[in-house]
């Protein structure tokens, strides 16, 4: 029981973490309007908690010598006296930036709901026939912002999308009538500086293609062939086991278990989340796996969850106790991501793949793995979240960013703010796309062949 | 005139103080009071010793995860551990102990063999009667002083492992009970700190039992576990003790 205990700091943190980034992302700033007392209020509240957040959860709890009062004497005046709701989050913002940290900040309430989509589905014309039905649905395509572009990346076989005959490579011009470049346009403006500014955008865009099951979503892309096409997809229901963890929301989890070409082993899973579902599947991949050619964990869209699961994960990779993938440091202390070997682990090349919206755990499991020297990674550059960090409400309505624990990878590096960087970029054009190969895994499927005699 | 005020007030506690301190060194009891006063005030030495076996159900609890799980737990005598907790969110986690082998396994981490500080850790809370036989484990311990804590007296006393970090106790002045333990185990994810706030005391066949532990890790985060039923002496499943497959085979690659 100890070690779950233990790990108990852990899960929260990467949940909270993973929800929280999740559903973090802004733009453009509204034009100023003047506040309102009660505004006021709300805004010398929020200064409050922002304050008394970072004093009582910082893991450093001199934080780093600043004296955290004579900021708040400094600074609440300013917020105290601020005629408009930038200028008094200005004065928050001046308070986090004390702490020269990234994964803190202060997210306006208009750009908080824009980027989680909460106005978009709002507005969403909704299906007569469906208005009652709760669950969510889903289009079926996974989509990344590459050079500005958002591209189908992947479809899955029997989704509304793959009905409508939409494949890898396509490109999503509008949705539901919205033209998608002013929207990157303005994130992009919007997030200048920021972390996990990929993340943020991409998790943006592609909550617009949310809904509920039934609910009809307008796509105009633009084909294979250069041309533009509209598709009205009907959503369907949210593929998947549905796991509750204790406070979190319910989520869907899945897994691939696959041998591709050259007895390559390939698991998949998007969350590291619903261990009666996920973990039984992975085990028994790699214990199937145990003569295969070389294994893939594709990581690529997880945005983590579970801390212990990554421990457990590696271990399938790792034959002598004593390994760790980084070290959390709370206010408690620091604690370790220690691998536990499995019996019977695989001692063959080992492949994992990222992208722009692997965070947290994804993070923590590849760079672990990566600085251990036991797996190649492949794809793009990870959110760069692995702290635990998650994002309150604050009482004006914005949103409160902040970390809770730091975390050093094993090889000493900080993976917040800069990510899992891959030994191999594959960056997923709109041309490698249409070949109907999925680059990252081809890159590491013929990676693995050529460590083999 | 203010600071002679405040000086003379300084003097006073300081005074007050020392011969405070005085009065306590004179007066503390020994490492081994401490102990009689608490077998005594939860049921006396033949009390503990009429039990052999005890089997606990219940609950743990990390309320800001919103987690509740069950979990069933035997222990017998001289070493025998059996815990499991199962929780759709967490999954199956079990840990126990027989013949000297201290082990843990769960769908999450796989499993695994406690040896060193975390094992010798482990060793302690395994014996029901770890109060009555604490000398096999500690090679001394020290009452150091009247603290509050939760807002009773207690006499703070630490004890030294014989293999180990240092644990402190603190043991209320008044009742005898046993109402914090601080300790920091090393294991393969570091020095991990846990204190434990044993409370609701309430008498299961002649001896008073804790019903809920609350435990802080790491000096931030809240665990519990609670005690629906405890039950001395029960029919303990055949097998419920013996080491499963998958130790058995780290044992043998070992």
């Amino acid at each position: 029981m100890k070690p779950f205990l233990r790990t108990g700091s852990l899960v929260l943190a990467s949940l909270l973490l993973a929800w929280a980034v999740a559903g973090c992302a802004g733009y453009g700033a509204k034009a100023p309007a003047p506040l309102t007392d009660a505004q006021v209020q709300k805004n010398m509240e929020s200064f409050d908690m922002v304050w008394e957040t970072i004093r009582d959860k910082h893991w450093d709890p001199e934080l780093g010598g600043l004296d955290w009062s004579a900021a708040r004497d400094t600074l609440r005046p300013k917020v105290e006296a601020a005629t408009t709701q930038r200028e008094a989050r200005g004065a928050m913002g001046e308070l986090i930036d004390l702490l020269g940290q990234s994964h803190f900040g202060i997210i306006p309430a208009s750009v908080y709901d824009d980027a989680t989509g909460a106005v978009k589905k709002k507005d969403r014309p909704k299906s007569g026939a469906h208005a009652d039905i709760a669950s969510d649905g889903y289009s079926g395509m996974d989509i990344r912002l590459v050079d500005d572009q958002v591209l189908v990346v992947k479809v899955d076989p029997g989704s509304p999308a793959a009905a409508a005959g939409i494949v890898p490579g396509w490109q999503i011009l509008k949705v539901d009538d919205e033209d998608l470049a002013p929207i990157i346009e303005r994130l992009t403006s919007a997030l200048a500086g920021r972390h996990s500014v990929s993340l943020i955008m991409a998790r943006a865009i592609a909550s617009r293609l949310d809904g509920e099951t039934g609910e009809i979503v307008a796509v105009d892309l633009l084909d294979g062939a250069g041309a533009e096409v509209r598709h009205d997809l009907v959503l369907s229901e949210v593929p998947g086991v549905p796991v509750t963890t204790g406070n979190l929301p319910e989520v869907n989890v899945w897994s691939v278990t696959d041998r591709l070409d050259g007895d390559v082993g390939y698991f998949r899973f998007n969350y590291f989340l619903g261990i009666m579902e996920i973990m039984p599947a992975y085990n028994a991949a790699m214990a199937d796996f145990k003569d295969a050619t070389g294994i893939i964990v594709d990581l690529r869209g997880n945005p983590g969850g579970l801390g212990g699961m990554a421990m457990g994960m590696s271990g399938w990779f790792i034959q002598d106790k004593g390994h760790v993938l980084g070290t959390m440091f709370t206010r408690g202390g620091p604690l370790k991501f220690a691998v536990n070997p499995r019996l019977g682990s695989f001692t063959g090349p080992v492949a994992v793949l990222v992208d722009e919206l692997s965070a947290s755990t994804s993070e923590i499991m590849a760079g672990g793995l990566q600085d251990l020297e036991r797996a190649r990674i492949f794809g793009r550059t990870t959110a760069g979240a692995a702290l635990p960090s998650v994002i309150d409400k604050l009482p004006n309505g914005d949103g409160f960013q902040y970390a809770i624990a730091n975390y050093i990878s094993h090889g000493g590096v900080t993976l917040e703010g800069t990510g899992v960087v891959p030994d191999e970029e594959i960056i997923p054009t709109r041309d490698k796309l249409l070949t109907g190969v999925d680059p990252a895994v081809e890159a590491a499927r013929q990676w693995i062949l050529q460590q083999t005699p | 005139m203010k600071f002679a005020i405040k000086k003379i007030c300084l003097l006073t506690a300081l005074l007050a103080m020392i011969l405070t301190g005085s009065a306590l060194a004179d007066d503390l009891p020994g490492v081994q009071d401490v102990i009689d006063t608490f077998i005594k005030a939860t049921g006396g030495k033949d009390a503990y010793l009429a039990h052999e076996s005890m089997m606990v159900t219940g609950t743990f609890e990390m309320p800001v995860m919103g987690l509740t799980a069950p979990l069933v737990m035997y222990q017998a005598m001289p070493d025998l551990t059996y815990l499991k907790i199962e929780s759709a969110a967490i999954g199956t986690i079990e840990n126990g102990s027989i013949d000297g082998v201290f082990w843990e396994k769960s769908l999450m981490g796989g499993a695994r063999i406690k040896d060193g500080e975390e094992k010798a850790s482990a060793e302690r809370t395994a014996n029901l009667r770890l109060w009555l036989e604490w000398e096999k484990y500690y090679t001394g311990g020290e009452v150091t002083g009247i603290e509050e804590i939760e807002g009773r007296p207690c006499y703070a006393m630490t004890m030294t492992p014989k293999e180990g970090q240092p644990e402190y106790s603190w043991w209320d002045t008044e009742t005898g009970l046993l109402v914090k333990n601080a300790a920091v185990v090393t294991n393969e994810m570091g020095d991990v700190s846990i204190d434990a706030y044993p409370s609701d005391y309430r008498d299961v066949g002649g001896v008073m039992v804790a019903h809920t532990v609350k435990q802080v890790l790491m000096g931030v985060q809240e665990m519990f576990i609670k005690t629906e039923t405890m039950t001395w002496d029960p029919e303990i499943p055949e097998g419920t003790f013996d080491i499963p497959a998958d130790i058995k085979a780290l044992l043998e690659a070992k």
